[in-house]
């Protein structure tokens, strides 16, 4: 096996992640090769060195930085989501006061026969009326009766 | 596996609502993700903040963890992909001149080597830096699986999951990190023959 490969099987080698087999073929080639046994050293050094260098340290309180953190980040989705809620509530009730006033409007208009209809029944029409009443009043229905029996 | 079912009681005492169990994990893990953020990013400044935002999405996503991993496998990917992010954003590499931090700390030891008279802790602490200037020379990627290998002790299929990729991209990532290393280092190596 040439030393390239062999270099790449060390570093599996020294990480426990060969098969057996593998291992055992690193193992005895390492026995005699001082080369690749300079080899392992220096990863053995490169791992160490790294570790050393992670010198890295958190303030003690920082489990309560971060629970402040938390509160916050919960703080800006209730503030976040307060606009689009209004927004929602004001849609629904404008839904609601549209059918209302639909719903009321059409309680309150009278249901009269279209004029036509009320032609061919022989009723006397709201021009007739007008023309018995003259134009500047309301007709209603009474007015209409009281202009059929003039005519 | 003792400490992952212990990470799985926590979990599920989280999820009843006990706020302990959070705490224990925050307290569990946040030297760990400190050192993956510092070692990645190199810059000191950040790690506070940034630990601080890998548990705020631990927290948040933490109803949704699927007991299909370890707990700090998935915790180191959230860091993981945070440092990436960082990293895109805000184009470390060219913001700061890490070649020429590099050149100076390597070209710092040396001379420290030369001239030293016996301030030991002044070489520890350079050495640190040696490593740290190293590892900013790596890409990304190869730095991410190093410190999950070398730092975390992960398996290589840990780190296949975490950063989703095959086991076989990460041996061979692994690899060619460690040569990029030992290039970087070759002077420290050579001095120590």
């Amino acid at each position: 096996m040439n030393h390239t490969k062999m270099q790449r099987l060390l570093s599996a080698f020294v990480d426990h992640e060969l098969s057996e087999t593998e291992a055992k073929v690193v193992r005895e080639h390492v026995e005699g090769c001082s080369l690749c046994q300079r080899r392992i050293v220096e990863l053995g050094s490169i791992r160490a060195r790294i570790r050393a260098a992670a010198t890295a340290d958190l303030p003690d309180n920082f489990v309560y930085t971060v629970q402040r953190s938390i509160r916050r980040d919960q703080l800006e989705s209730v503030i976040w989501l307060g606009p689009e809620r209004f927004a929602r509530n004001i849609v629904a009730a404008l839904c609601v006061l549209v059918f209302a006033v639909v719903a009321f409007g059409s309680v309150l208009k009278p249901q009269q026969p279209l004029g036509e209809e009320r032609y061919l029944s022989g009723e006397p029409t709201d021009s007739a009326a007008h023309a018995v009443l003259g134009s500047q009043r309301t007709i209603s229905k009474e007015d209409v009766m009281f202009a059929a029996l003039s005519q | 596996m003792e400490p992952q079912r212990d990470d799985f009681k926590l979990i599920e005492a989280f999820r009843k609502g006990d706020d302990k169990a959070f705490e224990e994990i925050v307290r569990r893990y946040q030297r760990q993700v400190a050192n993956i953020i510092y070692l990645t990013l190199g810059n000191r400044e950040e790690v506070d903040d940034l630990s601080q935002e890998v548990f705020v999405r631990v927290f948040r996503s933490l109803d949704r963890f699927e007991f299909d991993s370890s707990l700090y496998s998935w915790i180191y990917r959230i860091a993981v992909n945070l440092c990436i992010d960082e990293i895109r954003k805000k184009k470390i590499r060219k913001l700061i001149p890490l070649d020429f931090l590099t050149e100076r700390k390597l070209e710092s030891e040396k001379h420290s080597k030369e001239t030293a008279t016996g301030s030991d802790e002044l070489l520890h602490k350079e050495k640190k830096e040696v490593i740290r200037a190293a590892l900013d020379k790596l890409s990304p990627i190869h730095r991410t699986v190093i410190l999950l290998r070398e730092y975390q002790d992960l398996s290589y299929g840990e780190i296949a999951k975490t950063l989703h990729i095959s086991p076989q991209a990460v041996k061979s990532r692994i690899f060619r990190a460690r040569e990029e290393l030992r290039e970087l280092l070759k002077d420290y190596f050579q001095e120590r023959t």
